[in-house]
């Protein structure tokens, strides 16, 4: 047992099933990292490959080339490279190549062979190729790669696993290396040039690989992380590309030019058979990205995901719910001498981590559609029906996946947004991803409308509120990106080259295991900030807490009733806790948009986590419960809560106007701290986010102001 | 001071005492670049996987 | 150029996007969608049905 574990990287274009594969390769035991010093996660698994031999592999965001186009992908470079600071070089590689479309897929392979890594070769898709009549000759491929192995897989049907296990053994014993391709005279005295210049400015001689970047790439990274003095590199560089310009190349093409020229000698008689390509695509895509019908289909399977997010989650929801509620009646009686602690577990921790944990179903099926979505190959067609939609405020289609995915957390909606090139694009897609209702706010919106829009206007007002509020943010995204990258950050159009790869069905376990970890961590969150939140937030509307309030109460007003003192008991407690306290000196800012105290406390409670504001509302309305306690529900409690004093006495806290106004404002207003962290992150400083959290809490509030003065003029 | 009181506060303080501890750790981890996590980054919607 | 639009290459229009931009062509067994500003930059040569270009400089 050797003490420093192997490493294998697992590398590829996108979209040829890599991700499959790499399931398959390492069944459950997967986990996500991260890259030190860099945001990108790293996706790693323990992969048996026999005879005791286990390995750590690496799945690493699918690229086309080692030119990176994006700050993301320069991660994964540097991460073969082994110049990612913290991150070691991997032991070995293994390419996943879509067979069907093997020239350019091994393009990047090509790339690789540079690095002087034993590589593998894998040949995925291999069910569709048969299905096109394709014939592979694995054997003279490899042959001319130096023997390099060379396997066949479907890992879609799961076929070819174990050979991919033996290959990767293989290699890291013999240490076979891909043959590299021979560079014509004068690109390899340009590198020359470079690896010499490079020597002598900073004493130590760069990889061939490293050389490479710096002649063919246009950005600075390599040199600048190589030392490389700025004023050398211009001449020399210029020089070199000179070299290359002289061989009859544009140096900016070369690289791909000459690796493609080699790439196509090498797979002569290698491919046999296959008819024309993207079979199913080209005809789905008629239908699918037809002028007419396209736009109308979006749209449609757009609303119908949302739609079923919310229906198909209501069974499962009350379920969860009633669990809840048998709980607390259980636990309750067992506590009984203790009330204070009785409080806390009862009122507190499980009224609510229970309001929390009640919306998982709807957080699954939402991050089940979109796994759906994203293998199925439909995605890259949405962003392409959006571009155009996108490019008019500066983003472009590639904007269209970072802000879908803020519909279920922003943060990875922001970090996805490091696909796009352009700085400003990204900024501006950055900035307005907040907007997108995330999942976090689909409590409160599920509450708000289960409560008072359902039952008093039916379940389709229900939805159409529902889907409303998820637009309410879309609606002010756009004019903000739109003034962002026209007048602030002046963009201007940039490129947007986006693969439509095949269609293909999504693989059940894999969108399934992909839901299953989406579901945990929300589950974790829940056991984790959530359960201590809730309890510092009980703590806050328990203490400080008056023995003799109900006997003071009773002596004050004695004609009361004995269920009236109650009552009036819990109010006072309520009221008289820190936490109110605080909620009733901050709620005058909130007047305007009919939130009472509580409410208030909810807002500001949630800012590390949106959801607190339901498990907020949970404690401190069943503390704050009359005696009639059997309704041990939230959404009861809500409904028959109601103004204690003030111009708007004995009225319905919780009117229409209240309602849509609070929920305008959580839809607008700035989102949980985590987000604000990543946003800063993202944007290389804190003068964005905070921009963003002044700017979106303050439209919030105004919106929600106007939303319930005017609603209430017109109802 | 009963032992009620006693378990009670434990339990509040050992629920703030985490919360500030992991909220520090996050604002030290984000200065340093790294990934502030515990936000599903990586498995989620990844574009090109 | 990295995704294998070379010079020589045949390349085919597949189709617009609803509302005109991008567009999708079709090359080397694969489609991927071009906006019109790129698109336009590549110089085709529309011969009978066999269209021969040469890329621009960058990727």
């Amino acid at each position: 047992m050797s003490s420093k574990q192997i490493t294998v990287a697992l590398v590829g274009n996108p979209n040829t099933g890599k991700s499959t594969l790499f399931n398959a390769l390492t069944g459950l035991r997967q986990k996500v990292g991260n890259y030190p010093g860099v945001t990108v996660a790293r996706k790693s698994g323990r992969c048996d490959c026999g005879d005791g031999l286990k390995v750590e592999l690496v799945d690493l965001p699918g690229l086309y080339s080692l030119a990176a186009a994006s700050p993301d992908e320069q991660v994964v470079t540097d991460v073969l490279l082994g110049s990612l600071e913290g991150s070691q070089q991997p032991d070995a590689i293994v390419v996943v190549l879509d067979v069907t479309n093997l020239l350019r897929n091994l393009f990047l392979a090509s790339q690789l062979a540079e690095l002087n890594l034993p590589l593998a070769l894998v040949l995925n898709q291999a069910d569709i190729a048969h299905e096109q009549g394709l014939k592979i000759d694995t054997q003279l491929l490899s042959q001319r790669l130096g023997g390099v192995p060379v396997v066949l897989t479907s890992a879609w049907k799961g076929e070819g696993i174990a050979s991919v296990r033996r290959a990767i053994a293989d290699v890291l014993n013999k240490k076979t290396k891909m043959t590299k391709l021979t560079w014509p005279s004068q690109v390899e005295s340009a590198l020359g040039t470079i690896v010499q210049a490079i020597q002598a400015d900073t004493s130590q001689a760069p990889s061939s690989a490293d050389a490479q970047r710096i002649l063919f790439s246009s950005n600075a990274h390599t040199s600048d992380r190589l030392g490389w003095s700025q004023t050398q590199r211009e001449l020399i560089v210029r020089q070199a590309r000179d070299q290359v310009r002289s061989a009859g190349y544009n140096p900016m093409a070369a690289e791909p030019l000459i690796h493609y020229a080699h790439l196509r000698k090498i797979l002569e008689g290698v491919i046999a058979g296959g008819t024309g390509k993207q079979g199913n695509a080209a005809a789905l895509d008629r239908v699918l990205l037809h002028r007419v019908i396209g736009p109308i289909l979006f749209t449609g399977i757009m609303l119908g995901l949302f739609a079923s997010v919310f229906w198909l989650a209501k069974f499962p929801m009350q379920w969860i719910q009633s669990g809840v509620d048998f709980l607390k009646v259980t636990i309750a009686p067992a506590l009984a001498g203790t009330p204070m602690l009785q409080s806390l577990v009862t009122d507190g921790i499980i009224a609510g981590v229970g309001a929390f944990l009640v919306f998982l179903p709807q957080i699954l099926i939402l991050f089940l559609f979109i796994g759906i979505l994203e293998d199925s190959g439909y995605m890259a067609r949405a962003a392409f029906i959006m571009d155009r939609l996108f490019s008019w405020c500066g983003l472009n289609g590639k904007s269209f996946v970072p802000l879908l995915s803020g519909f279920a957390c922003a943060i990875p909606g922001l970090l996805s947004t490091r696909t796009i090139e352009d700085p400003k694009a990204r900024l501006a897609t950055a900035f307005a991803v907040p907007f997108m209702s995330c999942s976090a706010r689909f409590p409160i919106y599920a509450l708000m409308c289960a409560a008072f829009i359902g039952p008093l206007y039916g379940p389709g007002w229900e939805s159409v509120v529902m889907v409303g509020m998820h637009c309410v943010g879309l609606l002010f995204a756009v004019p903000t990106a739109f003034v962002l990258t026209r007048f602030v950050l002046k963009v201007k159009p940039q490129p947007f080259v986006l693969e439509l790869p095949r269609y293909q069905m999504p693989k059940p376990s894999d969108v399934l295991w992909r839901m299953w970890q989406n579901a945990a961590e929300f589950v974790s969150k829940a056991g984790t900030v959530i359960f201590a939140m809730t309890i510092i937030i009980w703590a806050l509307c328990y203490f400080p807490r008056d023995a003799q309030m109900s006997d003071r109460i009773k002596a004050a007003e004695p004609t009361l009733s004995e269920h009236e003192i109650q009552s009036r008991t819990q109010a006072a407690m309520i009221e008289q806790s820190w936490m109110g306290r605080f909620g009733k000196a901050v709620q005058p800012v909130f007047d305007p948009c009919g939130f009472d105290w509580k409410i208030t406390v909810g807002v500001l409670a949630s800012f590390p986590a949106r959801e607190v504001i339901v498990s907020t509302l949970g404690v401190t309305y069943s503390i704050g419960k009359g005696a009639e306690a059997d309704s041990q529900n939230l959404r009861t409690a809500m409904q028959e809560a109601k103004w204690i004093d003030g111009p708007r006495k004995s009225t319905p806290i919780f009117s229409l106007a209240a309602v849509l106004a609070l929920m305008v404002f959580f839809a607008l207003c700035s989102q949980c701290g985590p987000t604000i962290a990543t946003l800063a992150q993202e944007t290389g400083g804190w003068k964005w986010a905070t921009i963003s959290f002044f700017y979106m809490t303050i439209l919030a509030w105004v919106m929600a102001v106007v939303v319930y003065q005017s609603v209430i003029r017109l109802i | 001071m009963n032992l009620e009181l006693i378990i009670t506060a434990f339990l509040v303080g050992s629920a703030l005492g985490w919360l500030i501890n992991r909220a520090v750790k996050k604002f030290k981890q984000q200065r340093a670049g790294k990934c502030a996590g515990g936000c599903g980054c990586g498995d989620k919607l990844k574009p090109k996987n | 150029m990295a995704l294998g639009l070379l010079p020589g290459m045949a390349l085919k229009l597949v189709r617009r996007a609803p509302l005109g931009d991008p567009v999708a062509i079709e090359f080397g067994g694969q489609v991927v969608s071009l906006r019109l500003a790129e698109a336009e930059s590549l110089i085709v040569d529309v011969a009978a049905d066999c269209p021969v270009q040469r890329p621009k400089n960058t990727p």
